[in-house]
Formats: C-alpha cells, sequence, structure tokens
C-alpha cells in the first residue's frame, strides 16, 4: 500500500515537473512577444490626444484639487516618485522607446520590466480610463518579467533554454479569465441564459458598429452566438490542455476575437491583446503547419 | 529542489491570487460565518493572510475582476456634459462621443472614452474631478468667463427584449429619456490667481 501511493506521488510529481519545468517552445512566445508589442505600440499611439488629460497630476483626477478626494497615489507608481521633475509626457516617449525595443526583441527583459512597471503606473495613476486591454498588457509583462520572451525571432535572442513556468503562468492566467468570465455571465445575467446576450450586445449603440442588428432579432441567430462563444469560452480552459482539441479550440477562439475586435467598437484592443495571449498556447509545430496550410491555400489555384 | 519548490509556491501564490481576487460575494459570506467561529487571533491571522494577497495581487496587476460582458445593459445610455454659464448660456462640450469627430478620432483616438465613461457611471467622485478638470481646461483654452457649472445629464433609451424587438422590427423604444445627474461647481481657483 505504502509503495503504491509512493508510486503515485512520484508520478505526479513527475507531471508536476513535466507541466511547470519543462523547455519553453520560443517560437510561439516570440509570436507572442511581436503581437503584443506592436499592439501595445499602437495603444500607446492612440493614447497620445489624452495622455495628459488621463495621467497628468493635474488631468482629470487630479491631485491637485482640494475639493475632489484624490485617488490613492503609492509606491508602487512610477510617477509617485517623479512627479514635479519628469513631465508625463516624457512617459509616453519612453512607452514608445520600450514598446519598440520589446518587439524587436533588444534588451528585452529590460524593457519587459520597464513596461510592467508603466502599465501598473498608468493603471494606479488613472483607474478611470483604464480598459480591458491595459490589465491584460500588465498581466502578460508581469510573468514577461521573468519569461525568456526573446528565445527566437530577436535582435538579440537568448540562446540558452529556460524552464516554462513564466509562461504556464501567463497560459493559466488567460485560462481562468475566461473560466471566470464564463461563470460570471453564466451566474449574473439571464439573458446568458435565455440565448439573448449577443442580442443585447451587437443592438447596443455603445458597444457595436455592427450594420445590421435586425440579423440578431431571430431567436436562432441570437441563440446560436449567445450559446456558442459562451461554450467556447468555457470549453477553452477546460480542453485546451489536450492535444486534439488544442490547436481547434485556439483557432475558433482567435477567430472570435477578432471578430469582436471588428464588429464591436471599444473593445478592439482588449480584444486583441487576448489573441497576443493565445498565440502562448500554439507550438513550432503549429506555426509550421499552419504556414504549410497557408501557403497550398495560396499556391493551389496557380497548380489547378 | 528548494529553487523549484520556491518556484512552485510563486506559481501558486499567484494563481489563488487570480482567484481570491475573483471569488464571487458568497464566498465572502461563507468565509465572515467560519471566522465568526473561531478564536479572534487566529480569524485575525486568517483576515491577514487574505489580505496579503489581495496586497500582492495589487502589486502584481493580478487584482482585476474578468467579468467580460456578463452583465448586459437593457438600454443604450450616454452622458451629455454641458458647461453652464454665469450668464445663463449653456454648451454642450465638445467632447468625444458628443460631438463631431472625425472617423480616426473616433475609430482610433477616442478608444478609450466608452469605458471612460462606464468606469464613472457609478463614481460620482470621478465623474466630479472629472468635471473640474474640464472647467479648468475651458479657463485655460477660453480665457473668460468661467464657466459656474458642469451638468452631467444622463440620456438613456431602452431596448426591446429581443423577441419583442423581432415581432416590432426595432430594437429601441422610441423615446429617449433624460435626468441631471450630477452638478459640479467650478473651483474659483483662476481669480485667485496673480495676473501673468
Amino acid at each position: 500500500m505504502a509503495e503504491e501511493e509512493t508510486r503515485v506521488v512520484r508520478s505526479i510529481a513527475r507531471a508536476w515537473d513535466r507541466f511547470w519545468f519543462g523547455p519553453t517552445d520560443p517560437l510561439p512566445v516570440a509570436l507572442c512577444r511581436i503581437s503584443l508589442g506592436v499592439l501595445m505600440f499602437t495603444d500607446f499611439l492612440a493614447a497620445t490626444p489624452s495622455w495628459d488629460r488621463f495621467y497628468a497630476p493635474d488631468g482629470m483626477l487630479s491631485l491637485n484639487d482640494p475639493a475632489v478626494t484624490p485617488v490613492v497615489q503609492g509606491w508602487w507608481e512610477i510617477f509617485w516618485w517623479t512627479d514635479g521633475f519628469i513631465p508625463v509626457g516624457w512617459y509616453w516617449w519612453g512607452a514608445l522607446v520600450a514598446t519598440v525595443g520589446f518587439t524587436v526583441g533588444w534588451w528585452t527583459r529590460f524593457w519587459t520590466i520597464a513596461l510592467f512597471v508603466l502599465e501598473a503606473s498608468l493603471v494606479h495613476r488613472s483607474p478611470v480610463a483604464t480598459n480591458g486591454d491595459d490589465l491584460v498588457f500588465r498581466m502578460l509583462l508581469f510573468y514577461g518579467c521573468f519569461a525568456t520572451m526573446n528565445g527566437a525571432l530577436a535582435l538579440r535572442p537568448c540562446t540558452r533554454t529556460r524552464e516554462r513556468w513564466p509562461i504556464r503562468l501567463m497560459q493559466l492566467n488567460i485560462a481562468l479569465i475566461y473560466l471566470i468570465s464564463s461563470a460570471y455571465k453564466f451566474g449574473s445575467d439571464t439573458a446568458w441564459r435565455d440565448g439573448s446576450a449577443l442580442y443585447y450586445a451587437m443592438v447596443n449603440h455603445t458597444w457595436s458598429r455592427w450594420p445590421w442588428p435586425s440579423l440578431f432579432y431571430p431567436a436562432w441567430t441570437s441563440g446560436l452566438a449567445t450559446f456558442g462563444s459562451l461554450l467556447l469560452e468555457t470549453a477553452f480552459p477546460l480542453l485546451v490542455w489536450f492535444e486534439p482539441f488544442r490547436l481547434p479550440l485556439l483557432l475558433a477562439l482567435m477567430l472570435m476575437h477578432v471578430v469582436i475586435a471588428i464588429v464591436l467598437q471599444n473593445v478592439t484592443f482588449f480584444s486583441l491583446s487576448m489573441v497576443c495571449g493565445l498565440c502562448l498556447f500554439l507550438t513550432t509545430d503549429d506555426l509550421h503547419r499552419l504556414r504549410r496550410w497557408w501557403t497550398g491555400r495560396v499556391t493551389a489555384p496557380d497548380a489547378a | 529542489m528548494l529553487r523549484k519548490s520556491l518556484i512552485s509556491i510563486f506559481c501558486l501564490l499567484n494563481l489563488f491570487a487570480v482567484l481570491w481576487m475573483n471569488r464571487p460575494p458568497a464566498v465572502d459570506a461563507a468565509l465572515d460565518e467560519r471566522l465568526a467561529g473561531l478564536p479572534t487571533m487566529r480569524a485575525f491571522h486568517i483576515r491577514y493572510g487574505f489580505w496579503l494577497v489581495s496586497r500582492w495581487a495589487h502589486l502584481a496587476g493580478l487584482d482585476n475582476k474578468w467579468t467580460m460582458f456578463s452583465t448586459l445593459h437593457r438600454f443604450d445610455w450616454w452622458y451629455v456634459i454641458k458647461a453652464k454659464y454665469p450668464d445663463g448660456l449653456e454648451e454642450v462640450l465638445p467632447l468625444p462621443l458628443q460631438s463631431p469627430r472625425t472617423t480616426l478620432e473616433h475609430m482610433f483616438f477616442d478608444f478609450k472614452e466608452a469605458k471612460l465613461h462606464l468606469n464613472m457611471y457609478l463614481q460620482p467622485e470621478w465623474r466630479k474631478a472629472y468635471a473640474r478638470y474640464l472647467c479648468r481646461w475651458l479657463i485655460e483654452h477660453r480665457g473668460p468667463p468661467p464657466p459656474g457649472v458642469i451638468v452631467y445629464e444622463l440620456h438613456w433609451q431602452n431596448l426591446y427584449p429581443r423577441p419583442q424587438a423581432a415581432m416590432l422590427g426595432t430594437h429601441r423604444e422610441p423615446q429617449s429619456r433624460a435626468q441631471v445627474l450630477q452638478i459640479v461647481e467650478c473651483p474659483e481657483w483662476r481669480k485667485k490667481r496673480p495676473a501673468s
């Protein structure tokens, strides 16, 4: 009996070791880094006209207005240390430089840490201006501080084989986002249970830029879209760990996010940031397979 | 071995932090009930432990609640933010989401505005701070006369339930409604400033 227990404990320990401490597959991580870097660069560009309004000490959540209770500022925020002698506008330039360095894989860890500190500072300085994409960036960058993000496709690649626990943390956190939000959806709003959730999302003028809302009036279209997205978001975190389901689920979810980025407004960056995170579930083999499939698709008509 | 053990603890801590920050209210209620039956110091230590986890989640940036469209509005809503001047003049401020915008502004630069309004929806203090920012902005960019107050009007238009929309062929009630949500007085600071 004791021998049996020891065997079970050992096999669990081996599985644990394989799961967390196996080698990182560098190509998908590089793909995540590049897509994330490009997206953050674009996000910072889009924030240009509003930067001072959101983040300056005398911006919309002023630290100097005696009539307003200021948002608590703490040491865990770069602005707290530099208010008064570094204008927040300089951080915008810093953000652009950092995202370029991060994207091309030059001094990658340094820029990852710098971007994490900056993202965390932006969120703490102005929670009112925080979007979902800021929170996904911050989460990925936090784990990225421990990861080797420049194992491939980098100007200064790291050639050492690194353990994948930081990448596993990113993957598990992404999976948890879907699991948690699915539970909230199912429990919070009857529209997710009666199939009308996507109807309400697609007819709401704040979120939707879908030009034909009447397409979601019939029960079957709204129900299909509601239950389809809910099923996908619930199945993904549970089944992505099993090989036969991984790639189909991943591609379906990426497609869903790209569609959301197109048809819903104001959540485009968030939806695309999730796609960046989903890249971490790919493998180098997947990427080669997808490339072969794409090349075959493009060259097939010529061959015919 | 020690290194791997420490890393494993770190990984578990982070995953627990995410789950803890996303716990449903029922967990808090159940925990309170359990802790009420424990000796005071023990209950204190457990609460302190959970506080430390929350603090770590905050520092590591893992403290978000991932609800993602879990509750959907049954109405379209929008603010109309106005400045009222002492002479009675009223102006709809030229802000994103309530003034003509170029395609680039609408599609690209205004990407945070809708969430900004949503974040302010339940936070009167943030609306007040934003209004006072707008006062300062108007005084700095327009000069006198300074606005007296900033008014937030909340407009909404109910959405029909889906079966009714299918029957009527439209998803919005014909009439929108409005109410004054908040009035914020502008600061007097400009008058106290020495002339430059």
